[in-house]
């Protein structure tokens, strides 16, 4: 299966350098969503790669498609400004699982 | 839920009794099931912090050369280039068993880049891009099995955790509940007996003084 890329122009770029071919670069997080959509519904892809700020912006949208289907897998890799918002997913996950608000780290 | 749904009888009090110590067992199973499971969680948290953070430096370094390259180059040339460079990564999803819980195992074949460039006329960052990015694939991969399997798990420790409660906020009080109340219609009953024999007996002696 294929790794595909949903990310800001410059990540595009730089991952078509290292030999992605499915790679889109989207503007926000409405874009991205509509990717998403397409992206899930081909049984080619495996692995959806996406920023985390990109993934910030839509984090209802990821939530449920995380727990919807388990393939593709959807990540989120922190990129040029990484720093405020690290880790969401992992948060959020662990509240919804054990039931409190835990400092990871 | 009352007591009352539950017939009176020795027969149902055994019934129940057995009910009960099943239930109990398998509550503790669960709950042991449950703990493993939490901790499993917590280990692939862990993982995925320290994957993430082994990204960082690399990412930082990749953007800095990517930054460099479109300033000797430009944008559009190098949006070029990428569009020509050939696909190289290629992944198989397998799942395994951890504890009944399906977690997915990802084989990643990676092939190195075949240029379809040349080294004279572009800029020495491209090669440094090409290759900081190409670094990153194998963790980002690696990344993506540790985040499915959090999210597989923290499913199954939320299902375990509404059976736990299940058992242990309705299924067991409410038969410890009927036991109590069979037990206590039962002993009644005996004396009730015992009672209605003495007074028989009483009346019996009565009639044979007479």
């Amino acid at each position: 299966m294929r790794v595909a890329l949903v990310a800001d122009f410059d990540t595009a770029i730089g991952f078509k350098l290292a030999g992605l071919k499915e790679v889109y670069a989207v503007t926000d997080g409405r874009q991205a969503e509509e990717v998403i959509n397409k992206l899930t519904k081909n049984a080619e892809i495996g692995i959806i790669i996406i920023t985390e700020s990109l993934a910030n912006q839509i984090r209802q949208y990821i939530k449920e498609k995380l727990y919807e289907r388990l393939i593709p897998i959807i990540v989120e890799i922190p990129d040029k400004k990484w720093a405020p918002t690290a880790m969401e997913f992992i948060k959020d996950i662990v509240k919804r699982t054990i039931g409190i608000e835990l400092l990871i780290g | 839920m009352s007591s009352l749904e539950f017939k009176p009888t020795r027969m149902e009090l055994i019934a129940l009794r057995r009910r009960l110590n099943f239930a109990q067992k398998g509550l503790k199973l669960l709950q042991e099931k449950q703990d493993a499971l939490i901790m499993e969680f917590f280990a692939a948290i862990q993982k995925y912090k320290r994957l993430r953070d082994s990204l960082l430096p690399i990412i930082r370094e990749a953007y800095l050369a990517l930054a460099n390259a479109e300033i000797e180059m430009g944008a559009l040339k190098l949006e070029r280039i990428a569009e020509g460079v050939p696909e190289t990564v290629n992944v198989e999803v397998k799942f395994k068993n951890v504890m009944g819980v399906l977690v997915p195992v990802i084989e990643a074949k990676i092939e190195s880049i075949r240029r379809p460039y040349s080294l004279t006329d572009t800029s020495i960052y491209l090669e440094t891009v090409s290759e900081n990015f190409s670094q990153l694939l194998p963790t980002i991969i690696k990344l993506a099995e540790v985040s499915a399997t959090i999210v597989k798990l923290s499913e199954e420790i939320k299902r375990i955790r509404r059976r736990v409660n299940v058992l242990d906020k309705i299924i067991i009080p409410t038969l410890n509940n009927a036991i109590s109340y069979i037990k206590f219609y039962l002993e009644e009953r005996e004396r009730e007996d015992l009672f209605r024999v003495k007074r028989i007996k009483k009346k019996l002696e009565l009639k044979s003084y007479l």
